[in-house]
């Protein structure tokens, strides 16, 4: 019997047990090996193991109860990881603040550039006409009002563009806009479908400008006097008509890319934008207080004291006496809460040992809005000075020093009529000159005749009917406001062809403001730019309008907006706390006064 | 090897509700260990395959069709796999069993080893523990798993006279080893 038949027998004997039977070999040696393996099947080793501990968890069920397979489980992720997606996504497509975010970070990161403008292709498709060159032509020269309320230190200058004949030049401030800016326009033989405008406006909104400025409208990056710059062909919020936009950036004070320049005009192109744009020349600020070019302008078009009396809320003193040679070269005037400041400056030449030489002199008016707030004083610190009497009032003289200026100046401070007074003229205007031109003062009040500069003056509310006066139509006013707003301030202006009255009320943490416009009749509420913020179609009084939910304001400020046009007039009224439907009832509660009522 | 009473209702109910999986891990466990027991030295790697075997088992067990084989095949040849990957992991990187360790701290009895070795049992595993890795293993699916010669053919890749006579030899080994220390089998 070999090995492999004495195994046979085993196993087969082995699987007799493994079934409960009884082995059939009766073979001592195979017996003895089968007990063995009796052992081995009834062993049970497990009492050393705590089983109990080894036990395994039960995996993640399914709602229905059932085990997850890995690939139900990888089918499962990527089915709630693909809907999460989607949701977010529909999310940001529909929800209007979640879209105006991802339109800006899309934007901004390069990636898509939102628009409703036409496509390149379009705008080539589309013949432009070519601007005719011709050297010549007159500029004229006017200062609106606006220009004593702005800091505006820096001019750009442009030689009158080849092929125009006339120049208007403006200083502006845009109370809807929070900024001022300055503006030229030239046209051809006085046809204002030529017209050309160039502007130039301080850059303090950050990148967003550029943006801003060209409304959303594809752009072109071009490189203007060495400088960043955009082309746009056209507007897509207007498509019927012929504007096109070259902007560009330049340094004032010593900043790069302060200042902001842009051109806009009808049926013009890029090489003869870009042409213009290259005459453009950015003068220092002092070249502007130099009676270079502009003095006469400015000296002609000066603003009237009693204008800035009535701002001020004070009598504003004008020197009589002016040293030969010297003109006036600026106005300005400001206030807080506490203290109301006019200044006047002008600069020229002056007859010096060594000849004529530069020379300007300022004067600052400062005075307490009321009587109860101390005189102000102009802080001396340990500057040397001698003291002196001036239109009979005690005061000092400080010779040569950097007290208010970055150069050293002549000083003149006294007090008189309440009012702070500080002279100051560069070191060669002799001292005998500026006590002259002290003792020279005259105060002049506002205008007599003008309620609005009166009521100005004397600090009281402007009465709608005035501003409906001064604005020359009907003005707006809300018959109900929420409670806890009051009504601050009511104004009027014109600007060009666009005149607005604005009312405002404030409340603890809101400015409720609201904007009547009068545009020229082709201005639709649709024309308006609004960059790219999402607009809600709402009804007002029954005539079309939008909503802005989240409209964003300078620099991270947003508002909400309702916009709608009634009876020939575009109306704004904005608030940072009041929903929609607060604003359209308050819109739908107007009421007019004035002009025309 | 007893089969778990009403044991294909009970595996049906586990596919559907792990927690159902109680009554099989009760039934199997002591069975797997002392598989394991057999297969390895030291009582922690034999606990640790166990865990890894029934975890696996919980995990796989929706996929399990009675058809194709009895449960306990397919649950040992689970059992069979971590063993074998114990075996090449342990080739790859050898590790003194904490058993080992323990014996070689002190010459005295562990408790553990004072109460075990009171049962034929503890010789028995001293006695398969000297056999190769290869009638080991035989020895653990023949005995412990109590599979057919063709079902541990077909998880060891030999053929079944093989696996016959194999198990012969080492069961010829464990009885001269149990001879040698005076322990006689010859109950049967």
């Amino acid at each position: 019997m070999t090995e492999h038949d004495r195994a046979e027998d085993f196993m087969r004997d082995v699987d007799a047990l493994l079934r409960g039977e009884a082995p059939a070999s009766a073979d001592a040696e195979h017996l003895a090996m089968l007990g063995i393996a009796r052992d081995l099947i009834a062993s049970d080793l497990s009492a050393e193991a705590p089983l109990d501990a080894l036990r395994p968890l039960p995996p993640t069920l399914t709602l229905k109860g059932r085990l997850m397979s890995p690939r139900y489980r990888a089918l499962r992720w990527f089915v709630a990881t693909a809907a999460v997606f989607t949701l977010l996504a529909a999310a940001f497509l529909t929800v209007p603040p979640l879209r105006a975010l991802a339109q800006d970070i899309l934007r901004r990161i390069g990636i898509y550039n939102v628009t409703d403008a036409p496509t390149d292709r379009d705008l080539r498709a589309q013949p432009l006409p070519v601007i005719q060159m011709a050297r010549g032509g007159s500029a004229s020269w006017t200062i609106t009002r606006a220009q004593i309320e702005n800091d505006f230190n820096w001019l750009a200058l442009l030689d009158i563009p080849p092929g125009f004949d006339s120049v208007t030049y403006v200083y502006e401030t845009e109370p809807d806009l929070l900024f001022g800016y300055a503006s030229a326009k030239y046209t051809r033989g006085g046809d204002p479908a030529t017209e050309l405008e160039f502007n130039q406006m301080q850059r303090f909104i950050g990148d967003r400008e550029l943006d801003f400025l060209t409304g959303g409208a594809q752009a072109e990056a071009v490189e203007v006097n060495g400088r960043p710059g955009y082309w746009v062909a056209g507007f897509a919020q207007a498509p019927d008509v012929d504007v096109q936009m070259l902007i560009w950036t330049g340094e004032v004070y010593g900043q790069r890319d302060a200042l902001l320049l842009w051109l806009t005009g009808r049926g013009s192109t890029k090489d003869a934008m870009l042409e213009i744009a290259r005459a453009v020349t950015v003068r220092d600020p002092l070249d502007i207080r130099q009676p270079v070019v502009a003095a006469d302008a400015l000296r002609r078009n000066d603003v009237p004291p009693s204008h800035i009396a009535a701002e001020v809320g004070f009598d504003v003193a004008v020197p009589q006496y002016i040293p030969e040679r010297m003109r006036l070269a600026w106005r300005y005037h400001t206030g807080d809460e506490d203290f109301g400041e006019s200044s006047v400056g002008y600069t020229g030449w002056i007859e010096t040992a060594d000849g004529l030489r530069a020379a300007d002199f300022n004067i600052h008016q400062t005075k307490a809005k009321t009587a109860a707030q101390q005189p102000y004083e102009f802080a001396l610190g340990s500057t040397p000075f001698e003291d002196v009497t001036v239109n009979g009032q005690a005061g000092v003289w400080v010779p040569d020093a950097a007290l208010y200026y970055d150069e050293q100046k002549n000083y003149l401070l006294w007090e008189q009529e309440g009012s702070s007074f500080m002279l100051s003229a560069s070191t060669n205007v002799p001292r005998e000159e500026m006590f002259r031109i002290a003792e020279s003062l005259v105060f002049v009040g506002p205008d007599a005749t003008d309620p609005v500069a009166q009521a100005a003056y004397e600090g009281k509310l402007l009465p709608a009917e005035i501003v409906a006066f001064q604005s020359g139509f009907p003005v707006a006013v809300p018959d109900a406001v929420p409670d806890g707003y009051v009504l601050r301030s009511r104004d009027a202006r014109r600007m060009s062809e666009v005149a607005a009255a604005t009312t405002t009320y404030t409340a603890e943490k809101d400015t409720l403001v609201l904007i009547q416009s009068k545009y020229p009749a082709a201005i639709r509420v649709r024309d308006l730019a609004l960059g790219d913020a999402w607009l809600e179609d709402v009804t007002v009084n029954r005539r079309e309008g939008f909503w802005v939910a989240n409209y964003q304001t300078y620099p991270d400020d947003r508002i909400g907006l309702l916009i709608w046009e009634q009876g020939g007039f575009i109306y704004k009224l904005q608030s940072a706390a009041l929903g929609k439907d607060e604003l359209i009832a308050i819109a739908e509660s107007l009421k007019y006064v004035g002009a025309g009522d | 090897m007893k089969t778990l009473p009403d044991e294909p209702a009970r595996i049906r109910r586990a596919q559907a509700n792990p927690h159902e999986f109680a009554p099989l891990y009760d039934h199997y466990a002591p069975r797997v260990y002392t598989f394991f027991r057999y297969r390895v030295d030291d009582a922690a790697t034999a606990q640790d395959l166990t865990a890894q075997t029934f975890a696996q088992a919980l995990a796989d067990i929706a996929r399990y069709r009675p058809e194709r084989a009895p449960f306990a095949a397919w649950l040992f040849g689970i059992a069979n796999h971590a063993a074998s990957r114990h075996y090449r992991h342990a080739q790859h990187y050898p590790q003194e069993p904490l058993d080992t360790l323990a014996a070689s701290v002190s010459d005295l009895p562990q408790p553990e080893h004072l109460v075990i070795a009171a049962e034929t049992s503890a010789s028995l595993t001293e006695a398969v523990a000297r056999l190769d890795p290869r009638e080991r293993e035989l020895i653990a699916l023949k005995f412990v798993a109590g599979l057919p010669n063709t079902d541990i053919a077909a998880l060891t890749g030999q053929t079944a006279s093989n696996v016959g006579v194999i198990l012969y030899r080492a069961i010829q080994k464990l009885r001269r080893t149990l001879a040698t220390e005076d322990i006689t089998h010859d109950r049967a």
